[in-house]
């Protein structure tokens, strides 16, 4: 028997401010998969992370998420690891590295809890993971952006969730930055734990790392092993017919723009 | 010694000190959200908007501050509201619900047929003429905000920091939110009684802002900011007592000298000469 999909839409239309995000989109994500979602800018694709952690609810179409329709009730209890765009942040905020990291407690702790040591240890071995032990004490804002998106990974890390969602990850990130966060997206992924992971950005993308890809441009264009999804016919779909330079796959696809 | 305890002998003084030690942390605390949350205008917003409270405190023969308090913290979830659902932003959801509530105070003051000595005091501070009842109701307000403050504290910090994150963690973020509104509005008012409506800003964002420029760890600004307040009302107080001054324009006067004693002493800061433009031989 097939395992029950860690995350399934049915149909779903998303409307923000007047305009369709996402067009009768269905997919099935099975548990445990290293997921790539691609498309161009505005294609949907945050929205579509936004809809599973049901901070943005469809107009029509049904979200599943871990068996039921997400809420805000069942965002505390499921605990969704998340790390959202990178963003301006605040960084005058005076805030250390290690309390943003803790951060990422705050929802398994409930109302009222405060962290005990067995929150420290996660917060500690999470820093670990992303190679941020010796910059916990420092304020958030005293660090490269490459770092500060690497603590909130660990933020994300420190939810201790089976479904991971990175939005745009390694945008705007240095070449041993990027290879560092897909590294630890494989880690994730032998360790059982479900990513869907987004780019814009094909020259930045190492499909090897991913077991299935989604291309979408506001509807669904493809959804499968990168091999089978990574042709330039689909990917000119997706991007609406720019002829697409392939990153660190390039040259390893055939005549039919297949990757080897 | 003699200079600091002689105004001590005073009942009038006693409750003043006391009102004016409560104020100040109960500002300090939730300035620190209030400059981080950068919502500096909400305390003047609120403040001025008071107004019509109080007048209706006084029309239906209330209590003057629990009046202007259920009424305040009404308001403050009235612009929580029209900003959040209605899409408005929120510098102008609190331009709009100020006026009008200002708008309506005036109208209604007009409206009555002697003047009276309370609302003035309302508007300029009269931290000299805290009644018992107001001192019971300013120090029960003070610590119900205080113990709230405490007990959601980290969820406090979460959504000031990154309120998106907060809510994909399952934090009620809209009911802190207006929790928050609500405490802010209850402290504008009790605030108004030393400083006055028109200063209220003064205790709300200055100690905190002060306290910002000198460390980088929120809970050191906060008790830093504490400290600057308590420093800014009780001098205040000394200063108005012997100088036979206003009490809430002296404690303002005391912050903001604070204020740029914080800045000029910031960690943070380039040396001063530098920030003014002078070039460093």
């Amino acid at each position: 028997m097939r395992a029950e999909p860690i995350i399934k839409l049915e149909h779903v239309n998303v409307s923000l401010g007047g305009s369709m995000v996402l067009r009768n989109l269905s997919l099935e994500i099975p548990r445990g998969a290293c997921v790539g979602i691609i498309g161009p800018n505005g294609s949907g694709k945050t929205s579509l992370l936004r809809s599973v952690l049901g901070l943005i609810s469809p107009g029509s179409g049904r979200i599943e998420v871990m068996g039921s329709v997400p809420t805000r009730r069942s965002r505390r209890e499921r605990q969704i690891g998340y790390v959202p765009q990178v963003r301006n942040v605040d960084r005058e905020f005076p805030i250390t590295v290690y309390d943003v990291v803790m951060q990422g407690r705050t929802g398994s702790l409930g109302l009222l809890r405060r962290p005990g040591r067995k929150d420290r240890q996660v917060v500690e071995s999470c820093l670990a993971k992303v190679g941020m032990t010796d910059l916990a004490g420092k304020q958030i804002g005293a660090l490269s952006g490459g770092q500060q998106q690497r603590a909130f990974i660990a933020r994300a890390l420190a939810q201790e969730s089976s479904l991971l969602l990175l939005d745009e990850p390694a945008t705007g990130l240095d070449i041993p930055t990027q290879q560092s966060i897909y590294e630890l997206l494989e880690e994730l992924h032998q360790e059982g734990v479900t990513t869907l992971t987004t780019t814009h950005d094909l020259l930045a993308l190492d499909f090897h790392h991913f077991g299935f890809i989604t291309c979408i441009n506001k509807e669904l264009v493809a959804f499968g092993p990168p091999q089978e999804v990574l042709t330039n016919e689909i990917l000119a779909k997706t991007f609406s017919g720019f002829p697409i330079p392939l990153g660190r796959a390039a040259g390893r696809t055939n005549d039919s723009g297949v990757i080897n | 010694m003699h200079y600091l305890l002689e105004p001590l002998q005073y009942g009038f003084m006693q409750r003043a000190m006391l009102g004016t030690v409560a104020v100040g942390v109960l500002c300090a605390v939730l300035g620190a959200f209030v400059v981080l949350k950068k919502i500096a205008f909400i305390g003047e917003g609120l403040a001025h908007g008071s107004l019509a409270g109080l007048a209706l405190g006084y029309l239906l023969h209330a209590n003057l501050y629990l009046a202007g308090n259920v009424y305040t913290a009404a308001l403050a979830l009235l612009i929580g509201f029209l900003h959040q659902k209605m899409r408005v932003s929120f510098d102008v959801a609190i331009g709009i619900i100020f006026s009008a509530s200002m708008a309506l105070g005036v109208a209604l003051i007009s409206s009555m047929k002697f003047y009276t000595t309370d609302l003035t005091g309302y508007l300029f501070g009269s931290v000299l003429s805290i009644s018992g009842t107001d001192l019971k109701i300013m120090l029960a307000g003070t610590g119900v905000i205080l113990l709230l403050t405490f007990l959601f504290y980290k969820e406090l910090v979460f959504c000031a920091f990154d309120e998106e994150m907060a809510e994909v963690s399952g934090v009620p973020r809209t009911f802190l939110h207006y929790l928050l509104l609500a405490m802010i509005a209850t402290a504008v008012v009790i605030a108004s009684q030393t400083v006055g409506i028109i200063l209220v800003t003064a205790l709300l964002i200055t100690p905190a802002a002060s306290a910002y420029q000198l460390t980088s760890r929120l809970e050191r600004m906060i008790l830093i900011a504490v400290g600057i307040s308590l420093l800014a009302s009780l001098s205040g107080l000394y200063a108005s007592y012997y100088l036979n001054i206003a009490s809430g324009a002296s404690i303002a006067l005391c912050a903001s000298l604070l204020f740029v004693i914080a800045y000029i002493f910031s960690p943070k800061r380039k040396p001063l000469g530098k920030s003014l433009g002078f070039k460093q031989r």
